[in-house]
């Protein structure tokens, strides 16, 4: 009864009706705030004002705080608590907090809500702010404002909600479907079942331009678009491994939301997606991570994601508007190639692809680094190893030359991972050709030898789209570490490509004695003693780089995704004999055949074996 | 590098490069020297070339001569014609200088010869 009193006295005693209620009321507030944080009430006037009955929990937002404190003077921090009722503020003058505490406490509330009870803190608590000091999970990214305002209406207005059918209104969401129907009987997308409506212009370009900035390897070919209400939400799901391709793409437009993404090892991180904002979930993000959209009318944001309360610490509340997503997907054909087989829900082909070397782990680390791993054991290796490299390289393979001679003349020939140019210039000069490689040193030893050369790499071809009638790829892709990569790489080829123009892919076979044994292992002499047997010897097997199985030269290969070792012969004086180590992906029978019909707009027409290797001629449809 | 070679180059792979073309040459070296003349081959690549980039790029050299502004009509019997775009495709070379992407002003250097159109991992 003491400390009643006390506050009676303290808020004057103009309307002791309204006082007593106001005591009551932050009476039995404080007693909450100390059984929570063991924080108490200040006898004297201070800058942190402990207001009662106004916070995430009662539906208040820090602009609804600001708004009725900021005339009292500067506020240096709101601080919202998550799942409380009540809040904090921090004036930076004591005046401002003494003025604000005369003119608001018991008198004025916002809402229709009644008025706001408020006690003076010596400093508000410590809390653990979930959105605090946490990263995205591998392969997430936001880009902020990838559309405008103006491109946000137009395409809103686009879609016409009004024509309701049965299948377009799911229990939680309305959703359509362009291009081709995710069905959520299957979770599905059956890419033998185009849909009548197509991907809309304004979409198209939504798509393009993300495919254009290097955020997806191939156009979007399928549209699901969910029109949110406030409090309508999304359970969390993973998209099925096999429904797409590895990257998908979702814009927001309208309100702005927080996606739960919930990880393998119990993680949970919240992600706001601001309006306009697009999505890009990839690797372990796409394949191993559940996202969802949790039914509530609004979410609990940190100051900062709003971008409006600057300075500001804490949470705040964001009230849900209606939110349209534009989810936009690759279809996929065939078994899915996913690096993560232990989170495949088509785990039959993963649990055949994970067998032997933990191959999980290995494809993870791979994916992680591809960029690094290239430049480490192909691009390094080459530049070192380019004069020896092209001692050994000067019979052209007669299949080869027989493709570089089908080309027309008169049209634009590629080698793209010339190497030293063998390629180039063997027949009359009524074609031209152009010889694209990564070494700086092997490309010397084409320019030397007068053909044209040109420095890029297999994922950035810099040439104009349809501006070469063949192209050819020896050997070259299969240093190419995922298959994501070698994707790229293919429609790279097909872009360069005019229409009806063809090319001709050799890359490395993991069974080396297909037909006859290749050449390759004939340079073993071991392999002619014991013909019976595995050419491989017993013995265990060597890790190197990235935790790669290292190959035994002139043996079968035992794994996809190895090291070869390369035995550079050096004088003395050069440093003696030095081993690099290239990476090689060795490719399985009817592999290559399937990453080249990855690619939408190619027909296959020859695949074979040769020497060891497998080979693809394409033709851009 | 010749201009043939030239007129088919793009920056169109960095972000945020919309086509990337023509690439505008900044030479140090160039070189000219004779290669021999094929009608056949030259009549037959015409079509395939963008005949302003080559003007533009044979001009930046110093080299536009009296080259046509454009392809007359019956190219394929016009020696004359021919021989001015063979000169032009075929015998001029840059040696060493830059190629500079339109919308980005990025360089992308040519040394001995080689154009090094790598990116970086920030432009792709």
């Amino acid at each position: 009864m003491e400390s009643k009193d006390e506050v009676e006295e303290e808020c004057g005693k103009d309307d002791e009706k309204l006082s007593k209620k106001a005591g009551k009321k932050t009476i039995r507030a404080l007693a909450i705030l100390k059984k929570d944080t063991g924080i108490e009430e200040s006898k004297v006037t201070t800058r942190t004002i402990f207001v009662c009955n106004a916070g995430l929990v009662t539906g208040c937002s820090s602009s609804d705080l600001l708004n009725i404190f900021s005339k009292f003077g500067p506020i240096k921090y709101i601080f919202m608590v998550p799942k409380k009722s009540y809040s904090f503020l921090i004036f930076t003058q004591e005046e401002s907090s003494k003025a604000a505490m005369d003119a608001i406490h018991g008198k004025v509330g916002f809402n229709d809500k009644g008025p706001l009870y408020l006690a003076f803190v010596d400093k508000p608590p410590k809390f653990t702010d979930p959105w605090k000091d946490h990263c995205l999970p591998n392969g997430l990214k936001i880009i902020p404002n990838f559309v405008t305002t103006e491109n946000e209406s137009e395409i809103l207005q686009s879609f016409d909600w009004e024509d309701k059918n049965q299948e377009s209104i799911l229990k939680h969401r309305e959703v359509k479907h362009f291009g081709f129907e995710f069905s959520y009987k299957t979770n599905n997308i059956d890419p033998e079942l185009p849909l009548d409506d197509k991907i809309p212009d304004l979409c198209v370009a939504v798509a393009l331009s993300a495919y254009e900035a290097g955020l997806v390897i191939s156009i979007p070919d399928q549209l699901t678009v969910n029109k949110y209400l406030p409090g309508q939400g999304i359970p969390p799901h993973t998209d099925t491994h096999d429904c797409c391709t590895g990257t998908i793409l979702s814009l927001s437009l309208g309100s702005g939301v927080t996606m739960e993404f919930r990880g393998p090892k119990g993680e949970h991180i919240p992600v706001w997606l601001p309006p306009r904002s697009l999505l890009v979930m990839s690797g372990e993000a796409r394949y191993c991570w559940s996202h969802g959209i949790t039914p509530r009318h609004c979410d609990t944001v940190p100051h900062s994601v709003l971008g409006i309360e600057q300075g500001l610490e804490g949470l705040s509340l964001a009230h849900r508007d209606t939110r349209v997503s534009l989810t936009f997907r690759k279809t996929f054909k065939g078994p899915c190639s996913c690096p993560y087989p232990e989170f495949c829900d088509r785990s039959n082909y993963c649990e055949k692809q994970s067998s032997g070397l933990n191959k999980a782990d290995l494809r993870n680390k791979i994916e992680m680094a591809a960029g690094l791993l290239e430049t480490q054991l192909v691009h390094q290796v080459y530049e070192e190893i380019a004069g020896h490299f092209s001692e050994t390289r000067h019979k052209p393979w007669p299949r080869v030359t027989e493709f570089v001679e089908s080309v027309d003349g008169g049209k634009l020939l590629l080698d793209l991972g010339c190497g030293n140019g063998k390629y180039l210039g063997q027949e009359s000069k009524t074609k031209w050709e152009i010889g694209a490689d990564y070494s700086q040193n092997l490309l010397n030893i084409v320019v030397e030898r007068g053909h044209q050369g040109v420095r890029c790499d297999l994922l950035n071809v810099p040439f104009k789209d349809g501006s070469v009638g063949g192209v050819i790829c020896i050997a070259a892709l299969h240093h190419l570490a995922t298959e994501e990569r070698r994707v790229a790489a293919i429609i790279e080829m097909w872009r360069v490509l005019q229409t009806g123009g063809r090319f001709l892919v050799y890359v490395w076979a993991k069974d080396q004695k297909k037909q006859e044994m290749s050449t390759y292992l004939k340079q073993n002499k071991n392999n002619f003693k014991k013909k019976a047997q595995d050419p491989a010897p017993a013995s265990k097997d060597e890790t190197g780089e990235f935790g790669l199985p290292v190959h035994v030269n002139r043996t079968q290969f035992k794994h996809q995704d190895v090291l070869v070792p390369w035995k550079l012969k050096q004088s003395e004086e050069q440093g003696g004999d030095k081993e690099f180590k290239r990476f090689y992906h060795v490719f399985e029978e009817g592999e290559l055949e399937e990453l080249v019909l990855k690619v939408a707009g190619l027909e296959v027409i020859e695949s074979y074996y040769d020497q060891g290797n497998w080979c693809c001629i394409a033709r851009k449809v | 590098m010749k201009l043939l070679t030239h007129n088919m180059l793009t920056s169109k792979c960095m972000k945020a490069v919309v086509t990337g073309y023509p690439l505008t040459i900044q030479a140090r070296d160039v070189k000219v020297s004779e290669v021999e003349f094929n009608q056949d081959f030259i009549a037959r690549i015409i079509p395939k070339i963008d005949w302003e980039c080559l003007c533009r790029a044979a001009e930046q050299l110093g080299h536009l001569e009296d080259l046509p502004k454009a392809t007359p009509d019956n190219y394929e019997t016009d020696t004359d014609f021919l021989k001015k775009a063979h000169h032009a495709l075929l015998e001029i070379e840059i040696i060493n200088g830059d190629l500079v992407c339109p919308e980005t002003s990025r360089k992308f250097p040519v040394t001995d010869g080689i154009p090094n159109m790598l990116l970086n991992e920030d432009e792709i």
